[in-house]
């Protein structure tokens, strides 16, 4: 299903379709073409550590069976890396360029038709995309690197079994696209602990003061119930530790060298979490997620790769 | 001697200045270099007179350029330089083509008019104050018709053109949301451009010559040109054809005399004369009557003195700001001269709703970093709408009266529409006139333009319990902390010391319909200590672990 027959359809669909597209219908509509959680590869999460961004994320995707079990053929992928800040990537506020180019240029490689790339950003999006570095590795990779500034491209969808999250609009490419694969960057974050896969979804809402009026850990949670990623690469090579999640100066990062991969978000953040000396369960908007039933955060019954390059 | 080439050279001059200033006004990619900008700018009389008297450099000598080309063949500048004039002379084409227009006479000067206009200004501009110019100079008018009118219009375009692509899955076009519509500039720019097309149609060029200050002015030196356009008494037959090609209705045919004070060199006429009778003459008249020499000493010496008073002013709030040194005399003197400003401002806003009694709003608008302090910026800024204009992240918005009356339409920083991007300097590098002086990112990153205040009861933290931190995230000094609150609940705490007041922490706040957080102004920018380094307890701090922590 490309763009223009998504448009098609939810012209003929009315208003209805965006209550048809929420996560039930949308993954039965792909079920033929994602195999069902766990299928792959007997790991539920990877943790790979000491290498470079591009190295780890090979050895990862390897164990979960390659990109070919995330992505087939002639199927469109959107790539959300968190590019909020228009800061260096020393800086570690941004997803890690290197990965991103990576990750762009192993779903071609697994046959995809287009790459898109894009983050609702929090500072000036041009000089977010350009200075974070994911400009040139969107273009070098092939990707199609998406400007999210309008609110025309975003569309409101219901978030069923949302406690304070009823309604949001989100990114009309995340409703589009076959495949959906997170790559935050982790952080440290002011107010929430920490910033990994489940805050990351804040860059592809339209109207993110509305969580922040009402109960930001409860929406974060909320949003994971909606739509879980196919895929969730957390990029933990340059972590910042304080000041977060914009950072002031390369003082507050430190050289982790970590990437963690799994398809199960509150899994991935609770392993990053642990990764940022943080216990899952004092990190509300986890805690919140792992109540709900929409993952566990309990690493000790996860069947976990451990990866030391 | 035939100069019908000069026409020529006129015409592609003009629409050279006048193509690229005008897509300056609406671009919003950045296309053309903020050099480029400069160099074009850089002979825009009342911009690079206002800022020459304040830096007393060369690279702000534009206007000396034009006054010496004045000198010599009079007001070039009216018919090449300035894009009003040339809006005027394009509306005055195009209404020839569809005979709308009709000819314009030769009339007698609006002296009265003239030069009272240039003499209040003058004496304005002596208080230090901008009153008048932001409404009359040509170049800001031009500024404000293509900045806040054309340039919506401009987006509008490319926001469907950018629509129609991604529909063919190109994103090459990307949209610019028009988040702020100022209402007050539409109007005003809309209402003078409809009375500019009227005027350009029946009057020809009757602003530039009964209220343009700078074609009052360069009228006036034009009088003692060396050469002026003179009419052959030998050689005309008085058919009137170049009067009716004149769209400065300065030629009276019956006397046989052009009256060069108003001629805006547009070198139309020239071409009308069958007879060769019009033209540029060597002016003998200058050389051999000494009381016109006298006079125009005379006009130097005016011209002189009113430089003087502003210059002194300009010096003195440089001097008051560089690096705070001790309180001298002239500080002190500078302030005496201020409060007065600082009144008429202020009272303005009791009388025109200020935000004096409004809770989380600056009492006096924030000015952009580089504008020295709220005096040196509502002295300077012609409201010409550059730094509107180029403004990537669009937090420059244009004003009615919040500067008072006689700043009139300048741009203030407004937080609720964006904030100001901590590594960018484009309006400093952008401003013709400088009311935003050229800084550095280097300085921009200490510069403190307005401190962050708090208001705890308001916060979401405080009236929902639950957790927020949209302040001090976006925060690119961490002036604005999160710290323990009730059990895990942060709250957000303001160091003004190291706050430079780019207002993201009053963008993000969510709250409504009041901001928790806000940027007070600094009348006087300050300049902020560097962000302190964060001490974390060794023990507590997070490091890399050599094996897996699960």
């Amino acid at each position: 299903m490309d763009r223009r027959e998504f448009f098609k359809k939810s012209i003929l669909a009315g208003i209805t379709a965006g209550a048809a597209m929420t996560f039930g219908d949308f993954r039965k509509v792909f079920a033929g073409k994602i195999p069902p959680p766990g299928a792959p590869g007997p790991f539920d999460l990877v943790a790979v550590k000491d290498g470079e961004p591009v190295q780890m994320f090979d050895k990862a995707i390897e164990s979960l069976g390659g990109m070919k079990n995330f992505v087939k053929k002639n199927q469109t992928v959107v790539v959300k890396p968190n590019i909020g800040w228009d800061t260096s990537p020393q800086r570690g506020a941004n997803t890690n360029p290197d990965l991103v180019k990576r990750i762009i240029e192993q779903c071609y490689s697994a046959g995809a038709k287009t790459v898109y790339v894009f983050d609702n950003t929090c500072d000036n999006w041009n000089k977010c995309y350009e200075n974070s570095g994911i400009q040139k590795a969107v273009k070098d990779a092939g990707g199609k690197l998406v400007p999210a500034n309008s609110e025309s491209n975003y569309q409101e969808v219901d978030v069923k079994n949302g406690k304070k999250l009823k309604k949001v609009k989100i990114h009309e490419l995340i409703l589009s696209s076959d495949v959906f694969i997170n790559v935050p960057v982790l952080k440290n974050h002011g107010s929430t602990v920490i910033t990994a896969a489940m805050k990351n979804h804040m860059g592809i809402v339209w109207d993110r003061g509305f969580w922040h009026r009402n109960d930001l850990n409860q929406c974060i949670a909320d949003f994971a119930g909606y739509r879980k990623p196919d895929l969730n690469v957390v990029d933990a090579y340059r972590v910042m530790t304080k000041r977060g999640p914009r950072g002031v100066s390369e003082e507050d990062v430190v050289l982790m060298k970590s990437l963690l991969l799994s398809k199960e978000i509150v899994a991935v953040d609770a392993a990053a979490a642990k990764l940022f000396g943080a216990e899952p369960a004092n990190v509300a908007y986890i805690r919140l997620a792992h109540e709900a039933g929409l993952g566990a955060m309990d690493l000790t019954k996860l069947s976990i790769n451990r990866i030391k390059m | 001697m035939q100069l019908t080439f000069l026409k020529k050279i006129r015409v592609v001059v003009s629409l050279i200045f006048f193509i690229v200033t005008v897509f300056v006004f609406v671009d919003f990619s950045g296309l053309v270099s903020t050099r480029l900008i400069r160099a074009l700018l850089y002979l825009q009389f009342i911009p690079s007179f206002l800022k020459f008297i304040d830096t007393l450099s060369i690279a702000a000598a534009g206007f000396l350029f034009v006054l010496i080309l004045t000198i010599f063949f009079g007001r070039v500048y009216c018919s090449t330089v300035c894009p009003l004039g040339t809006l005027q002379d394009l509306f005055t084409r195009v209404s020839k083509k569809f005979r709308i227009q009709k000819r314009i006479k030769f009339t007698k000067p609006q002296n009265w008019i003239r030069y009272t206009i240039l003499g209040v200004l003058v004496l304005v501009l002596c208080f230090s104050s901008i009153f008048l110019i932001n409404l009359l100079d040509p170049y800001s008018l031009t500024g404000k018709i293509f900045s806040d009118l054309f340039r919506p219009m401009y987006y509008l375009g490319n926001n469907l053109l950018s629509r129609i692509l991604q529909l063919f899955d190109s994103y090459t076009v990307y949209s610019i949301p028009i988040k702020v519509f100022s209402w007050p500039t539409v109007l005003f720019s809309f209402s003078f451009l409809v009375m500019i097309v009227f005027l350009a149609i029946y009057k020809g060029r009757w602003y530039c010559n009964t209220l343009c200050p700078v074609g009052t002015l360069l009228g006036f030196f034009s009088r003692f040109s060396v050469f002026q356009i003179i009419m052959d008494e030998n050689a005309c037959t008085s058919c009137g054809l170049c009067a009716k090609e004149c769209k400065a209705g300065c030629i009276d045919v019956k006397e046989k005399k052009v009256d060069f004070s108003r001629c805006v060199a547009c070198y139309d006429c020239f071409k009308a004369c069958p007879e060769d009778g019009i033209g540029y003459r060597y002016n003998l008249k200058t050389k051999g009557s000494r009381k016109e020499r006298k006079e125009k000493a005379q006009n130097a010496e005016v011209f002189q003195t009113t430089i003087k008073p502003s210059r002194t002013f300009l010096n003195l709030s440089a001097l008051c700001v560089e690096k705070h040194k001790s309180t001298n005399l002239s500080r002190r003197n500078f302030f005496k001269t201020t409060i007065l400003g600082t009144t008429a401002i202020l009272s303005a806003k009791t009388i025109f709703g200020g935000n004096k009694e409004r809770q989380g709003v600056s009492v006096v608008p924030v000015t952009p970093p580089g504008s020295v302090s709220i005096w040196h910026y509502t002295s300077k800024c012609t409201a010409c709408h550059l730094c509107v204009s180029a403004c990537p992240t669009r937090v420059l918005q244009p004003t009615l009266l919040e500067f008072g009356w006689s700043g009139m339409f300048q741009p203030k920083m407004d937080y609720h529409a964006e904030y100001c991007n901590f590594e960018c300097v484009k309006c400093s590098e952008v401003c013709p006139t400088g009311a935003i002086l050229l800084i550095s990112k280097e300085q921009k990153s200490t510069l403190q333009i307005g401190t962050s205040k708090f208001i705890k009861n308001i916060c979401i933290v405080v009236t929902k319990h639950t957790a927020c931190g949209a302040c001090s995230e976006h925060c690119p000094t961490k002036a604005v902390e999160m710290v323990p609150y009730l059990g895990d609940l942060m709250i957000p705490r303001v160091d003004e010391k190291i706050c430079v007041g780019c207002g993201a922490c009053e963008y993000a706040c969510p709250t409504k319909p009041e901001k928790a957080i806000y940027v007070e102004a600094n009348p006087y920018h300050r300049k902020a200590l560097k962000p302190k380094k964060k001490v974390v307890d060794k023990k507590k701090a997070i490091k890399p672990t050599d094996d897996f922590p699960f």
